[in-house]
């Protein structure tokens, strides 16, 4: 526990000095904010599914609520038409062809931020998985 | 700070040897990092990269269900 709380404040020590830099003249913040979500959302969801994946029994025995979580995440999905990839991926998809679409003006900016809601809440969600299964691995 | 920024591999790395749970969580501060340093909208080639890792996943065993 005490590894999980050292390491937990040295992360945030290393995002904090990382720094959050201001936007260049002419960007569009919201275009920007879709494309911190994806990456974001990327992130997270590598993260909570390498977990589950490291040990699927374990975690399908003692976290079936997280596994079940996993498992929905890897669910195929149809993106572009013709291409399958799983529901990560499937939903970053989605918010990057909102995302380009607002770019190109062919739809309003209402479309997009609705786009990235439902992404960010799955994120969080996966993120809210990560937190509450590193502190059970770090019991074990 | 730049440094800082530059030595940022290395300490996360001796981090990973340290609490070798935490790799994962440590990608992720990685995966997440050059997002708090975003200042405009991604180049056509990080558009590109990005949906060609999106891509990678359908083959990632990771993504893989039961």
């Amino acid at each position: 526990m005490k590894k999980f709380a050292l390491s937990s404040i040295v992360v945030a020590v290393l995002v904090w000095v990382s720094g959050c830099a201001q936007l260049r003249p002419g960007q569009d913040p919201l275009v920007v904010r879709a494309e911190q979500v994806e990456a974001t959302a990327k992130g997270t969801f590598d993260l909570v599914l390498n977990i589950d994946h490291s040990d699927r029994g374990f975690w399908r025995t003692n976290a079936p609520a997280f596994h079940s979580f996993c498992e929905w995440l890897r669910q195929p999905q149809i993106v572009w038409v013709t291409n399958v990839l799983p529901r990560a991926s499937a939903m970053i998809a989605n918010l990057d062809n909102v995302k380009q679409d607002y770019v190109w003006a062919r739809q309003g900016s209402n479309v997009l931020i609705t786009a990235l809601v439902v992404l960010q809440s799955a994120s969080t969600e996966a993120g809210g998985w990560a937190q509450v299964v590193t502190n059970n691995n770090a019991n074990r | 700070m730049p440094a800082i920024i530059a030595a940022l591999p290395v300490i996360i790395d001796l981090i990973a040897r340290l609490a070798p749970g935490f790799q994962h969580l440590i990608t992720w501060v990685m995966a997440v990092r050059p997002v708090l340093q975003q200042d405009g909208a991604w180049t056509p080639e990080l558009q590109e990269a990005f949906l060609q890792s999106l891509i990678k996943t359908k083959t990632d065993p990771a993504y893989q269900p039961d």
